[in-house]
């Protein structure tokens, strides 16, 4: 019983953390290419890099989170799966909401830094 | 399968059910708001809807697998598996109501930093401003246009 509810665990929790990657960092690469300015050489690999290291830290999260104790029945895996995959969830959602604040971050930045260097040098009359 | 898991199963299916059938409703109705916070930047309105939804849902159904466990009464009659049907429901009802308050807070903040940002420093690229400074009479006329339309 304890085998087939770390598999079962395993395999949603796997499926959940991928199926997120993919689409966090299919819609992130808008965001990376406005904070590099458009320059793709740059905005690809750091969304590459990015998405590996949220498949590090989430994977770990949910193998050190696996460990649970004896389990009898059905009902028991049904309760036992429900508290650690709903746990895993939540988790997931905050490192996405969190990866979310960076994307704005990090635009705000660019967008501050690339305005004062614009408003020295190329069009201080419009701006003035 | 006796009634008390029985009706851990109801409890998780109508749950979820109502957390997909609310994520879309947000997801179709706050596309406007996402167009109208992000007009000056208009491709990244529908990946930061579609990055709201999954996270809508991750932390939804979570909570509410999470709180199936808690306080697991024992079920013997029909009269009592009703009654934790209806007490559960009720409260991920009112979480969902939470979190779309949430969401709409969400929103206004995002609207404040990053229009705020923009009219501060209102330019990008040089291009783009030239543009929007010889067609800021033409972009009025077009948006009065389509919302006579």
């Amino acid at each position: 019983m304890i085998l087939k509810a770390y598999s079962i665990y395993l395999v949603i929790t796997l499926g959940m953390t991928f199926f997120v990657a993919k689409i966090l960092f299919q819609n992130s690469k808008v965001f990376m290419l406005d904070i590099f300015r458009g320059r793709e050489e740059i905005a690809y690999p750091t969304n590459r890099l990015f998405e590996i290291g949220f498949y590090l830290m989430n994977v770990g999260a949910a193998l050190l989170f696996m460990k649970t104790a004896r389990i009898l029945n059905a009902q028991g895996l049904f309760e036992t799966l429900s508290l650690k995959i709903g746990s895993f969830s939540i988790y997931l959602g905050i490192m996405l909401f969190a990866n979310l604040y960076l994307l704005f971050r990090g635009k705000r930045v660019s967008s501050e830094r690339s305005d004062d260097r614009f408003e020295e040098e190329v069009m201080p009359e419009v701006v003035g | 399968m006796n009634l008390e898991f029985l009706t851990y199963i109801i409890y998780v299916v109508t749950a979820a059910n109502t957390t997909i059938f609310i994520g879309q409703q947000l997801y179709v109705n706050g596309a406007v708001f996402l167009e109208r916070i992000f007009r000056s930047t208009p491709d990244f309105a529908v990946p930061v809807n579609k990055l709201l939804l999954i996270g809508f849902y991750l932390v939804n159904i979570g909570l509410v697998l999470v709180y199936t466990t808690q306080h697991a009464a024992n079920i013997n009659t029909l009269l009592q598996s009703v009654e934790f049907l209806v007490s559960k429901i009720g409260i991920v009802y009112l979480l969902l109501g939470i979190m779309h308050v949430f969401n709409l807070m969400v929103f206004i903040i995002i609207e404040k930093k990053i229009n705020f940002s923009y009219t501060d420093s209102s330019l990008e690229d040089p291009a783009r401003t030239y543009k929007k400074i010889n067609s800021l009479n033409q972009k009025d006329i077009n948006y009065g246009k389509s919302h006579d339309s």
